[in-house]
């Protein structure tokens, strides 16, 4: 124990040893481990820093273990950031150090990382009330650098409040505040194995779908909780490989993988064709769509739709011909290219029938009719899995058959254990979350006109109708123009700001755009493109899916690659292996491609919903802090500056000014330094910022300092500065703060200066003696022209001195008088 | 507690440093980080050099800089020197200026220890809030009036700056004349009209 790692310039110690485990014994698990002098343990929070993330990630780890090349790794459960699953979190506003447990099952989960790449620890307490909970009191959740009570559900992409009994294969009392982290080690085992028992059968079938399917491996790694079984071991070590080729994890322990890579191969060759076969027909797809996006008519929607469902039926039918379980992944894919079709078809008849309501029944028929060309094309498509969909007639049972799909590709895949998660994640998440809501509100919109179809389909959707009904009744009523015209301009804006993929996403895109807007002039307006929205955005993570899938082509995947890790260096929120670049991986491309589309998404909610929500909590705030003086304490992550460097100053603070976001701060306290303001700003605002003091210099005031601000966005920037505007912030020491956008360029290098005179002809010749000397530096000698010349500038300055005294004497008088009339009124 | 006595230790630390630091500034945009060690060098030895930068000031006003020595004698010694006699840089004949350095002219300072830092808002119907707002308004006036001055200040020196080429010019023109007397011969001329030997 205990030997350090040549060549390692950091400090690195192994603390408890945990056992053995691999094949041949040779990986040591641990329990503890003392890097750059701090002590980690088991079940520690920790910051993960990954290269040009400007926002570390933060993790809990569950595994400690170094292999037999002496290469160690951490296995991290992820924390999730709320603006990394904001498209989740709705209109909820999260408190400000709130993070979201990862649970579930799927990628972003938990992975493997290089133990280096552990930056620091974290102090995350939880909050939650729950009785396995040991409460935390205040002066630690005050202490926390975050705090959770939540847990993000990675497949289902739902936040729930409960935290399950055993996540990633952890037990809970390990995930929530720990009463002694010592006591449990035995236990902790024995839950391992447990797990791994538990877990053994699932996943020696997944194995082999697990080579032909490469994402998958996002879900075989939190499932491989192992301690004890070599095959575990080994596995995990698969799909750290197939994640990250470049690893030098050429261990012993590795060989048995690169075997089981030959097998990968060997299995995706198949999955290639198919793959490429897919391309083709999603492409054709693709053309359908586009040529359906031209043409406005409902009915020829509902042709050309018929015709993409022959396509797509044709198009299974080959998949079901080459592979079974690829059929059934198709299935997925084309049924939610059918529901889309379907619900696109029907929002605009809805919205129609919205408009005038002579037209109502008409519209109710063609809604009607898309209803059962749909509800044919699942069956058709349900037929080719062996499950035939009772067609059943009325409106609403949509959603019921969707649920029913999905159990047929549960029980098709049921043998294959982890492709099944995939799976009904796929298909879960279009149906639970798009397809639900969407097919709820547009029945509770029918609702609204008409009570036909409601009543079978209330017994469908119980789950969360009530609270959609509302959701939509409200959005509904307040046909709130402003706001949807801003939603279309989000949306509209979105697409020029993605990069260009040849791929069917951008088509798609197209056509959801065009969709949108065609939603946008409904007088449901608001309604319908908030239904489109999350219909798009889910419809994109569906298609990243797909493409996923598309990828076992190594052409498409390295394409995929260029274009995601050219076009977005800063992905946020990929849950990937930290430190170590892979550039042939699908699991990336498809992570990446997912921030890809979910980081326009999440500029678009900050500029286009989270301003109003902050702003009303900054109001609720001002109410409730209303008349009582706040002392400013440390930002609660604080220390995480010291951590990573940022751009240099020079550099944001242009970027800044180009887009609106640099403040000016006057009136501040010169002994105030940079991280105060910040957390001034912090305290003052609930805003996150960066801050720079304006150095003084001869000429600033003596009576206050300036600081220049950049905000993280417009909004923060803007509000900051009307609020300070309108309303009165005062500091100690009576400070009413004063903040203004800076309108003007900061840069630019001083070109002349007053004083210096060279003699035309000689200046050349200067030039060059300037250019040759070493120190150009003297002191004048009193009986030189230079002498008296400098004399003139030292009375000059002498004089100016005097002047600048006085004034600043003056301006001190009168902020004197004013601030003791100011506390004479207290 | 250890990190208050640590944060004391770090301000100390920096007092020190402040000690040391000489303010500099009339300096010429030319005058780089190496210029002003050499040029600082002749009174001690230098430790770091820092330009302070200009974000907010108009670009005309000279640079400044803040050069910290090794000793907080050295510092005080440049000061006085350059007190009394005037000490150019990179050129002439202004002379640059020195000052000690204030804690607020540095850009990485430390947190001042026991430092509280209270904020609340005003209602606009607290009564306090109109004086408030006068404060807020007379910031803004001392900003503009310190403009305005350094304004004209930068006026006046652009002006004795102008002033100053003009007579150097003139001077110049004179000396060059006198230069040029033996040269094209009019001294040989003049003395021989009015009969006077000419030694060279």
């Amino acid at each position: 124990m205990g030997g350090v790692d040549e060549g390692e310039t950091v400090e690195f110690r192994w603390g408890k040893k945990r056992g053995f485990g691999g094949k041949k014994k040779d990986v040591r698990f641990y329990e503890s481990f003392n890097y750059d002098n701090i002590e980690y343990t088991l079940y520690d929070c920790v910051y993960l820093y990954k290269e040009g993330e400007s926002e570390p990630f933060i993790g809990k780890l569950i595994k400690i273990w170094e292999n037999s090349d002496k290469t160690r790794r951490v296995k991290v459960l992820w924390f999730f950031r709320p603006c990394e699953i904001l498209n989740y979190l709705g209109a909820e506003v999260p408190l400000d150090n709130e993070l979201f447990l990862a649970s579930g099952e799927g990628v972003g989960l938990a992975n493997v990382n290089p133990l280096e790449a552990i930056a620091g620890k974290c102090n995350v307490v939880c909050i939650s009330k729950d009785e396995r909970n040991p409460p935390s009191s205040d002066e630690q959740v005050q202490l926390a650098d975050f705090v959770f009570y939540r847990t993000f559900d990675v497949g289902l992409c739902e936040i729930s409040d409960k935290i399950k009994e055993n996540i990633a294969g952890i037990e809970v009392r390990f995930i929530l505040n720990r009463q002694d982290l010592r006591k449990s080690d035995g236990v902790a085992i024995d839950s391992d194995k447990k797990k791994v028992s538990g877990n053994a059968t699932p996943r020696a079938d997944g194995v082999e779908i697990d080579s032909d399917k490469n994402k998958v491996s996002g879900n075989a790694v939190p499932r491989t909780e192992t301690a004890i079984l070599s095959k575990d071991a080994s596995e995990e070590h698969r799909t750290l490989k197939t994640r990250d080729s470049s690893t030098k994890d050429a261990s012993e322990e590795c060989r048995p993988l690169e075997t089981e890579d030959s097998l990968t191969k060997e299995k995706s060759t198949p999955g290639e064709k198919h793959g490429s076969s897919v391309c083709v027909e999603s492409s054709q797809i693709d053309e359908t769509r586009n040529l359906r996006t031209r043409i406005s008519s409902e009915k020829t929607i509902l042709n050309s739709k018929d015709k993409e469902n022959a396509d797509l039926d044709s198009l299974a039918q080959e998949k079901s011909t080459l592979r079974k379980n690829c059929g059934s992944s198709v299935y997925v894919e084309s049924f939610v290219i059918d529901k889309r079709n379907y619900s696109q078809a029907k929002i605009p008849s809805e919205k129609t029938s919205l408009k005038s309501k002579t037209r109502e029944n008409e519209d109710l028929k063609v809604s009607l009719d898309t209803h059962k060309s749909f509800l044919k094309k699942v069956s058709s498509v349900g037929a080719h899995s062996g499950d035939v969909m009772k067609t059943n007639d009325g409106l609403g049972n949509t959603y019921g058959e969707k649920t029913n799909t999905r159990l047929n590709i549960n029980e098709n895949a049921e043998h294959k254990a982890s492709s099944i998660k995939h799976l009904s994640s796929v298909g879960e998440k279009p149906s639970s979350n798009v397809g639900v809501k969407v097919a709820e509100k547009d029945y509770d919109i029918r609702e609204n006109i008409d009570d036909e179809a409601t009543s079978s389909f209330q017994v469908d959707c119980n789950r969360n109708q009530g609270k959609v009904c509302k959701v939509i009744v409200n959005e509904f009523d307040n046909e709130n123009k402003v706001k949807s015209t801003t939603n279309l301009d989000i949306l509209e804006y979105r697409p020029s700001k993605r990069p260009k993929l040849d791929n069917p996403m951008k088509v798609f895109e197209e056509k959801n755009e065009n969709h949108v807007k065609k939603l946008g002039h409904g007088p449901n307006a608001n309604a319908s493109t908030k239904i489109a929205s999350t219909f798009e955005e889910k419809s994109k993570s569906r298609l990243s899916k797909t493409e996923n899938r598309l990828s076992n082509k190594p052409k498409v995947e390295e394409k995929l690659v260029v274009q995601s890790d050219g076009k977005l260096p800063k992905a946020t929120s990929p849950r990937q292996p930290l430190g170590e670049e892979n550039m042939a991986d699908p699991q990336r491309v498809v992570v990446s491609q997912n921030t890809k589309i979910e980081k326009p998404r999440l500029n678009e909610m900050r500029d286009g919903k989270l301003p109003k929500a902050s702003t009303k909590q900054l109001l609720d705030e001002e109410n409730t802090i209303d008349r009582q003086v706040v002392k400013v304490n440390q930002r609660p992550d604080a220390d995480r500056r010291k951590w990573f460097k940022e751009l240099p100053w020079e550099e944001r603070m242009q970027a800044s000014y180009k887009q609106g976001t640099l403040v000016l701060l006057e009136n501040l306290d010169p002994a105030y330094t940079s991280v105060e303001v910040e957390d001034i700003v912090w305290h003052g605002f609930k805003t996150r910022c960066t801050t720079k003091m304006v150095q003084r210099t001869a000429y600033s005031s003596p009576h206050s300092a300036q600081a220049l601000v950049v905000f993280k966005t417009n909004e923060a920037a803007q509000t900051v500065v009307t609020k300070l505007d309108k309303g009165c912030f005062l500091l100690s020491n009576e400070r009413p703060l004063i903040g203004r956008i800076v309108n003007h360029s900061l840069q630019g290098k001083q070109s002349t200066f007053f004083g210096h005179l060279v003699i035309d002809k000689l200046r050349a010749q200067m030039q060059r003696e300037m250019k040759e000397a070493v120190s150009t530096s003297h002191c004048s000698q009193p009986n030189t022209l230079e002498y008296d010349m400098a004399m003139e500038w030292c009375l000059l300055q002498e004089r100016w001195d005097c002047s600048w005294k006085k004034l600043r004497q003056g301006q001190g008088k009168e902020l004197e008088e004013l601030k003791s009339n100011l506390k004479l009124r207290l | 507690m250890a990190s208050k006595a640590e944060a004391e230790a770090d301000y100390s630390l920096f007092e020190e440093k402040v000690r040391r630091t000489v303010y500099v500034d009339n300096l010429t945009p030319q005058a780089t980080e190496s210029v002003l060690r050499t040029a600082f060098n002749q009174f001690g030895s230098v430790r770091s050099v820092q330009l302070i930068p200009n974000y907010l000031e108009p670009k005309t006003i000279p640079q400044c800089a803040l050069v910290e020595m090794e000793k907080p004698d050295q510092a005080k010694e440049i000061i006085s020197i350059l007190a009394q006699y005037p000490f150019m840089i990179s050129g002439m004949p202004r002379p640059v200026r020195a000052r000690a350095a204030e804690p607020g002219m540095f850009d990485d300072r430390p947190t001042l220890p026991g430092l509280k830092v209270r904020w609340r808002w005003l209602e606009p119907n607290d009564p306090k809030f109109e004086v408030a707002t006068k404060l807020k308004g007379m910031t803004r006036r001392h900003a503009s009036e310190a403009s305005f001055l350094l304004k004209s200040q930068l006026d006046q020196e652009e002006m004795l700056a102008k002033e100053q080429a003009a007579s150097l010019k003139a001077n110049y023109k004179k000396y060059e004349m006198l230069d040029g007397l033996k040269t094209d011969r009019t001294a040989h001329h003049l003395a021989h009209h009015y009969n006077m030997g000419l030694k060279d």
